[in-house]
């Protein structure tokens, strides 16, 4: 039999044959992928928004191949202090994934860095007056390790969750202690629909010459470099190698990782605004 | 006293039930293809995802047995889950006991020597609560293990039972509690394995009188054989889905 390969990351156990044979049918043109999805097709996902009562804005995804994340939002009223990071510090991120002890510090980390991109406003949104700010808790919860690196489902979630964040009104003036408007259909959004939105961050796996989205384990694992490109809006606001794999990867590649990102992730940010439209 | 009331003089508690009513209670099977076995469970605004991986290798040393199946349970309290942020760590008092109690009663239940030296785990995320977590969280684990094919004799089914004290001292017994009323009354959680009277699981927390217990447990137990029968109803459309999509 056929000595084990397996990729550090991904955990996929594919024999040089298999992953020879992944490669050579990746680097056609056209690019045969084992799932016969295109270049920039995602896998079916079942995605819901809205789901939990007790926090401000809630979502969950279930992926093809069994990955969940259930991401909640929640806020709360806190005095503005000298001693504190200042408003860095307002949104705070936590991953746990279950049966890991420890939380995921660096995937965390990839979410918090990549959401307060200055000119999005919603550190302005947060503010209370002079004296309070609101403190956002973004709680994400991945159920089932993952099969393929959790990075787009991490965001893909955070997304849909932040989307349906919504704070109640403040109707006190600006020395007061504040007071909310009680109505729940007053709220506001976090991010409201004509604002920058949140970003999310695609993981885009190359192949000689091709590039492919939403890669699968094996295909991750047959893949010359991983790349981590992280939207907002219609923007690439950073990209970062996730796996360097053999050779590194050329220019030109990276150029068009880019470029197609963009156009991809405006489809993404379409299909996940029209969530819970339907019901 | 409380500054609402908890039972009305019409009868009626806060949300609307009266003293023998459960709430809404909704639940699916096979949720993730991740497990061997998943279930999501919505009791009220109680809601846990449960996923059941086993039987499988032990992971560690002390989970083997080489007389019968060893059941862990894991029980994750999402930090968003109650009214306000918290988060809870794994040495948490009150995660340890429901763990130990959730893994003594399937363990109980579960036909344990038909996988000597494997292991069967539980692992129960809780995202909202609202009253009855231990007992939604063993109806999520029933489902859960059904849907993973662990043998066992029959559901295992759980509710909660609050006692209430009327204005005339006379006593009544209140099913199904929800947050607001575990907060103000003595109550107990009780499971039952199948249609028997029999009692595998019963905790009680608060003070509570003597004479009651008695009336509260009566209660219970009917509140468990509904719950069964709801559980059933799940599992049985679940199993014809499954016949139907050609998959048995």
């Amino acid at each position: 039999m056929a000595p084990l390969q397996t990729s550090q990351q991904t955990g996929t156990p594919l024999s040089p044959a298999e992953l020879s044979y992944l490669h050579t049918s990746l680097t056609l043109t056209p690019p045969i992928r084992p799932d016969s999805r295109t270049p920039t097709q995602f896998r079916p996902l079942i995605a819901e928004s809205d789901i939990l009562p007790s926090t401000n804005g809630s979502a969950r995804m279930i992926w093809g191949d069994g990955g969940e994340c259930v991401v909640g939002v929640k806020a709360e009223v806190e005095k503005n202090s000298a001693s504190s990071g200042g408003p860095r510090d307002w949104v705070e991120i936590s991953v746990e994934v279950s049966g890991q002890r420890d939380d995921d510090a660096f995937l965390g980390m990839t979410v918090a860095e990549s959401l307060l991109v200055p000119e999005s406003g919603v550190l302005e949104r947060l503010a209370l007056g002079e004296r309070f700010h609101w403190k956002v808790f973004v709680d994400i919860l991945l159920l089932t390790p993952p099969l393929s690196h959790p990075a787009t489902l991490l965001t893909l979630t955070t997304y849909l969750a932040l989307r349906n964040t919504f704070l109640p009104k403040l109707v006190s003036e600006v020395a007061e202690d504040p007071v909310f408007d009680d109505d729940w259909d007053n709220a506001l959004p976090l991010y409201p629909v004509d604002r920058i939105a949140p970003p999310i961050t695609l993981l885009v796996v190359s192949v000689g010459e091709n590039i492919f989205f939403d890669p699968t384990r094996e295909e991750l694992a047959a893949g010359d470099v991983v790349l981590a490109v992280s939207i907002c809006g219609k923007k690439v606001v950073g990209v970062r190698t996730l796996e360097g794999g053999g050779g590194g990867v050329g220019r030109a590649v990276v150029k068009r990782v880019i470029k197609e990102s963009c156009e991809v992730a405006e489809e993404v940010f379409g299909s996940l605004n029209s969530v819970g439209e339907g019901d | 006293m409380s500054r609402y009331e908890i039972l009305s003089p019409e009868g009626l508690r806060t949300d609307g039930r009266r003293w023998n009513e459960i709430r809404r209670f909704s639940a699916k099977m096979a949720t993730t293809t991740a497990a061997d076995g998943s279930s999501y469970v919505e009791h009220g605004n109680t809601k846990v995802i449960c996923s059941v991986n086993g039987p499988i290798e032990p992971r560690t040393a002390n989970a083997r047995n080489s007389e019968r199946v060893t059941i862990t349970v894991d029980v994750c309290f999402a930090a968003f889950s109650g009214t306000d942020r918290k988060k809870r760590g794994r040495g948490d008092k009150r995660v340890l006991e429901m763990q130990s109690a959730l893994s003594r009663t399937f363990a109980s239940t579960l036909l344990t020597a038909l996988h000597p030296r494997s292991e069967v785990h539980v692992s129960l995320h809780i995202l909202s609560q609202d009253g009855s977590i231990l007992a939604t969280c063993v109806n999520a684990a029933t489902l859960a293990l059904v849907d993973a094919g662990v043998p066992m004799t029959d559901y295992v089914t759980a509710c909660t039972v609050a006692s209430y004290t009327n204005p005339d001292e006379s006593d009544e017994p209140l099913l199904d509690m929800n947050s607001a009323e575990e907060m103000d009354l003595p109550g107990i959680t009780l499971a039952t394995v199948g249609r028997s009277d029999r009692i595998s699981l019963l905790q009680l927390e608060t003070k509570v009188r003597l004479e009651r217990l008695e009336g509260m447990l009566a209660v219970g137990l009917d509140g468990c054989g509904k719950i069964r029968q709801l559980l059933d109803e799940v599992v049985r459309e679940h199993g014809n889905e499954m016949a139907r999509m050609g998959a048995l």
